[in-house]
């Protein structure tokens, strides 16, 4: 076996243009691949963090339809500009926080937070802004959909004993330039600020953050009617991702019960996903068979016009799995240079594109999984040499030494 | 001890278009170790078909070819394959050598897949060959060498293996008188010896006086010509 693969060694550093040309395919071919499955994986693990932090949490509530029960809105006093909403516009009914319990009874929900999102209208001619009521009791699942002391980027978080002090997102406070120690005027009240938060991608957001007993009461000055232990949301966050749908499903039937409209949750984004990596399956899958008849095209011009030489060495008593051999040995080396070569440019290409996107996975992946998988790529690229040469082998094994002799 | 290759009624023939060309109609002979045999003939009568036939790389339409008693004729590919590495040697008009191959890989060529080692192979390629008087030429190409050159590396490339049959299909045909000279001088010493036995087929310019008996071929009929 070892004569076999110096001999194929030796012809391929013979025929240098040729396999260099064949070495460079292998070489674009799986550099592509490796590329592109590393970004794939890659892709698909942030997804899966994303859609695991996204599509684990969600918001209750009950859109308000204005004909069927004025009454329920909580009666702002301002009902043009102000009311209890969600993002992006859409007005909500009050809801008993009574219902907590009974979400927090759901076994594929982890936690759950009641939430109160109001919009405000400041002065005559002023902005309009939303104020989140902020409760402490039920940080398992407002840290996880709303905003947590991690969030803070300048200031201080809520802490105990804390009254009338606001927390401002990141946005409305660049907007206004308000920093800490700034304040904001809610209704007819000064709030200090004690801290900027910028919670990026979480399930609910507000401009100011407030304390639950602070926003209540500067809400109840809007109202017609004082809140009476109610909540126009509910931040909920499922027992995981595969759990989500059955969680909303379940809340969104929960709500219907005693109130007429249905629950309006956002659908996990996983079921969103798959499109485009299908498509690029799909795009690998044409590089890969083309790979394949690349190399396959390769090898057979070699058989092709190496027939003189394969019918003298047949002549002189080399069998045909001798010849066959040399063929797929040949191809083999190909395959394995190649890819090893592209591999490492693959790889090299990959950090450089994921370094760029200022994107990490975990240390794990980029020592094990990654090279794994180029791993699994350099074998199938092998198997790829192995298949590309069969037909060529098996061609030239089949060279008939007197045919070619004697037409010469 | 009977004959080293015995030939009875042997034929080939070719079908073009729907015509069988006969080249070969019930040839029979024989060959014994220390005998040359010349076959004369025009071009195209049939001789290197013969040598064919014989080396195992074609295969017959009918009859039977002995080899050291066995039949032969009815081998594998593989096992003639076998018989050509092992016992059959052959010198081709054309020298026949592997342009990208230097003298020296040309020569172990012959002694691949056989179970001999690198260093062994290297060995004997090279021993035969600065026998041959090529010691300084062993990493040459064949384009690299004279006429001359390339006819005694073929010609070692067919003694490297010790065969005790070898065919020869005019060894002479592409060189000068000189060259012709010197190749038969390097191969008749082993069919003189006894150690082999050799079949040269020729259309004329081999030189009679060294047959041991000469046939000539004709219309796909072998005649025994007196010398």
């Amino acid at each position: 076996m070892r004569d076999i693969f110096t001999a194929a060694w030796r012809e391929l550093c013979r025929r240098k243009l040729r396999s260099f040309g064949a070495v460079s395919g292998y070489l674009l071919a799986c550099a592509f691949i490796v590329a592109m499955v590393l970004m794939l994986q890659f892709d698909l693990q942030s997804k899966h963090a994303t859609v695991s932090y996204m599509g684990a949490r969600f918001l209750a509530y009950q859109p308000f339809v204005r004909t069927a029960d004025p009454d329920a809105v909580g009666r702002p006093l301002d009902p043009v500009n102000e009311g209890f909403f969600t993002e992006p516009t859409v007005t909500t009914r009050l809801l008993p926080r009574s219902l907590l319990e009974q979400i927090a009874a759901i076994p594929e929900v982890r936690a759950v937070a009641p939430f109160l999102l109001y919009r405000f209208k400041q002065g005559e001619n002023g902005h309009i802004f939303s104020v989140g009521a902020y409760d402490p009791t039920y940080q398992n699942a407002v840290r996880s959909t709303l905003v947590s002391p991690k969030d803070v980027v300048s200031g201080a978080f809520f802490r105990d004993g804390d009254s009338n002090v606001v927390l401002v997102d990141q946005s409305y406070a660049e907007l206004w330039e308000l920093k800490v120690g700034s304040v904001v005027i809610i209704g007819d009240m000064l709030y200090p600020v004690i801290g900027i938060t910028s919670s990026h991608a979480r399930t609910a957001r507000a401009d100011v953050y407030m304390l639950w007993p602070d926003a209540v009461a500067a809400i109840n000055k809007r109202l017609g009617r004082p809140l009476v232990d109610e909540a126009n949301i509910f931040l909920v966050e499922s027992a995981g991702i595969e759990a989500a749908p059955v969680a909303m499903k379940k809340v969104e039937a929960l709500l219907q019960q005693g109130h007429a409209n249905p629950v309006v949750c956002m659908p996990p984004v996983v079921k969103f996903m798959g499109l485009s990596h299908d498509t690029l399956r799909l795009v690998l899958a044409i590089v890969a068979i083309l790979t394949i008849l690349f190399a396959m095209n390769s090898q057979w011009s070699t058989v092709s016009e190496r027939r003189h030489e394969i019918a003298i060495l047949k002549a002189i008593g080399w069998k045909d799995a001798g010849i066959f051999l040399q063929i797929i040995a040949e191809s083999l080396l190909v395959a394995l240079l190649g890819s090893a070569l592209g591999a490492l440019a693959g790889y090299v290409g990959f950090l450089a594109i994921s370094t760029s996107m200022g994107a990490r996975v975990s240390l794990a992946y980029y020592v094990i999984r990654a090279p794994l998988t180029i791993l699994v790529i350099m074998l199938a690229a092998l198997l790829t040499g192995i298949l590309a040469g069969l037909l060529p082998a098996s061609r030239a094994a089949r060279t008939s030494p007197a045919e070619v002799l004697r037409t010469l | 001890m009977g004959p080293l290759l015995r030939v009875e009624k042997l034929s080939k023939s070719y079908h073009t278009r729907g015509n069988e060309i006969k080249v070969l109609a019930e040839v029979s002979f024989s060959v014994s170790a220390g005998e040359l045999l010349l076959i004369t003939g025009r071009s195209g009568v049939g001789k290197s078909t013969l040598l064919g036939l014989l080396s195992g790389l074609d295969r017959a339409s009918s009859g039977s070819i002995f080899f050291q008693e066995k039949e032969i004729t009815g081998l594998s590919l593989a096992e003639l394959a076998e018989l050509r590495a092992g016992s059959i040697g052959m010198i081709f008009q054309s020298f026949n050598l592997i342009p990208g191959w230097t003298a020296r890989e040309n020569v172990e060529a012959v002694l691949m897949h056989r179970g001999i080692n690198a260093a062994e192979r290297q060995k004997r390629a090279t021993e035969i060959l600065s026998e041959l008087g090529l010691k300084d030429r062993l990493e040459n190409l064949p384009a690299e060498l004279s006429v001359g050159q390339q006819q005694r590396v073929a010609i070692a490339r067919t003694l490297v293996n010790d065969p005790v049959l070898i065919l020869a299909d005019e060894p002479t045909g592409d060189v000068d008188a000189e060259t012709a000279a010197e190749i038969v001088e390097l191969l008749l010493p082993r069919v003189n010896s006894g150690r082999a036995a050799m079949i040269v087929a020729s259309h004329g310019l081999f030189d009679a006086k060294l047959a041991s008996r000469i046939v000539c071929l004709k219309d796909g009929s072998l005649s025994e010509t007196a010398q």
